[in-house]
């Protein structure tokens, strides 16, 4: 019988999910932080 | 009569330098936007289309995000990190450096992936959620060598001695690398042996390996498309830095 542990990897995805999340939220902080430092006349 | 023009411009008052333009990290990244699509695609094939393991049960679809999650940070963000590193060894190159930090930082990210899903894969097939055998503790020992580098980035304001004592240190880190790898059939451990990454065929049925495929290039593709925006940050972040200094 196969046992029934759904649950486990629900939360293992759930997880990582929230740790790629949270970096792709510190990374756009990150460059919009950038971005607002930057005055137009020095944009490439 | 013609008079020779001297080079002295000890009084000349010179005109502010322009400043040179600088690449902005872009709004959008079409990249990221497509690893993302395809991570989810991927998920999306692991939960709904991909059968479930007679005797691990649906727990096992933890190894999609696992396997993958370990392979992306050790063989390429950890290895990027290592080769960066060298280069900045060899050439003083600055790009070098910013390019093993953002390689070290999305590493470090992957790899708390793989110590956050591990275990509970484990507390469910091992009925632990941790053991101190060689692979697990050194995976642990590697995490905190990388956030010690980390640390040491922000720690060291001259911007050359900071970029040597990293370059060594994430040389030293990366020597880790392949005793992970090697780590199962080196010492008695609970952890199982590789699936893919082995002299003999994939031990997977077909419908399970071509998802487990997918999750490598997906996390691959992720992983690049992070370091590829995490780099351009860091180059903006230096120039300007750069800049402000020197105004």
């Amino acid at each position: 019988m196969i046992p029934d542990n759904a649950g486990y990897y629900h939360a293992a995805y759930a997880a990582a999910a929230v740790i790629f999340g949270s970096y792709l939220a510190i990374l756009w902080r990150r460059a919009r932080a950038v971005r607002s430092r930057l005055p137009e006349s020095r944009l490439r | 009569m013609t008079v020779a023009r001297t080079m002295d411009t000890s009084n000349r008052v010179d005109a502010p330098a322009r400043p040179e333009a600088i690449a902005a990290p872009a709004p959008f990244d079409w990249l990221l936007g497509l690893a993302i699509v395809a991570l989810l695609g991927t998920a999306v094939r692991a939960i709904w289309f991909t059968p479930i393991e007679a005797t691990q049960g649906a727990a096992q679809k933890i190894l999609y995000v696992h396997a993958s999650s370990a392979f992306v940070a050790l063989y390429i963000a950890f290895a990027l990190m290592a080769l960066s590193s060298g280069v900045y060894l060899w050439l003083r190159d600055e790009r070098a450096d910013l390019l093993a930090e953002s390689a070290a930082e999305v590493g470090l990210v992957f790899t708390s992936v793989v110590l956050v899903t591990g275990p509970i894969w484990g507390k469910e097939i091992w009925g632990t959620w941790w053991t101190w055998d060689a692979r697990l503790t050194a995976t642990l020992f590697l995490w905190f060598l990388i956030i010690v580098y980390l640390v040491l980035r922000s720690a060291v304001d001259d911007r050359a001695m900071r970029a040597r004592y990293c370059a060594v240190l994430a040389l030293m880190s990366a020597v880790l690398v392949p005793f992970i790898h090697l780590s199962v059939y080196m010492f008695r451990t609970l952890h199982p042996q590789p699936i893919l990454l082995k002299p003999s065929a994939p031990s997977l049925p077909n419908e399970m390996l071509l998802t487990f495929l997918l999750a490598f290039g997906a996390m691959s593709l992720f992983c690049i498309a992070l370091i590829r925006a995490r780099f351009r940050i860091a180059v903006a972040q230096n120039a300007l830095d750069e800049q402000d200094g020197a105004a």
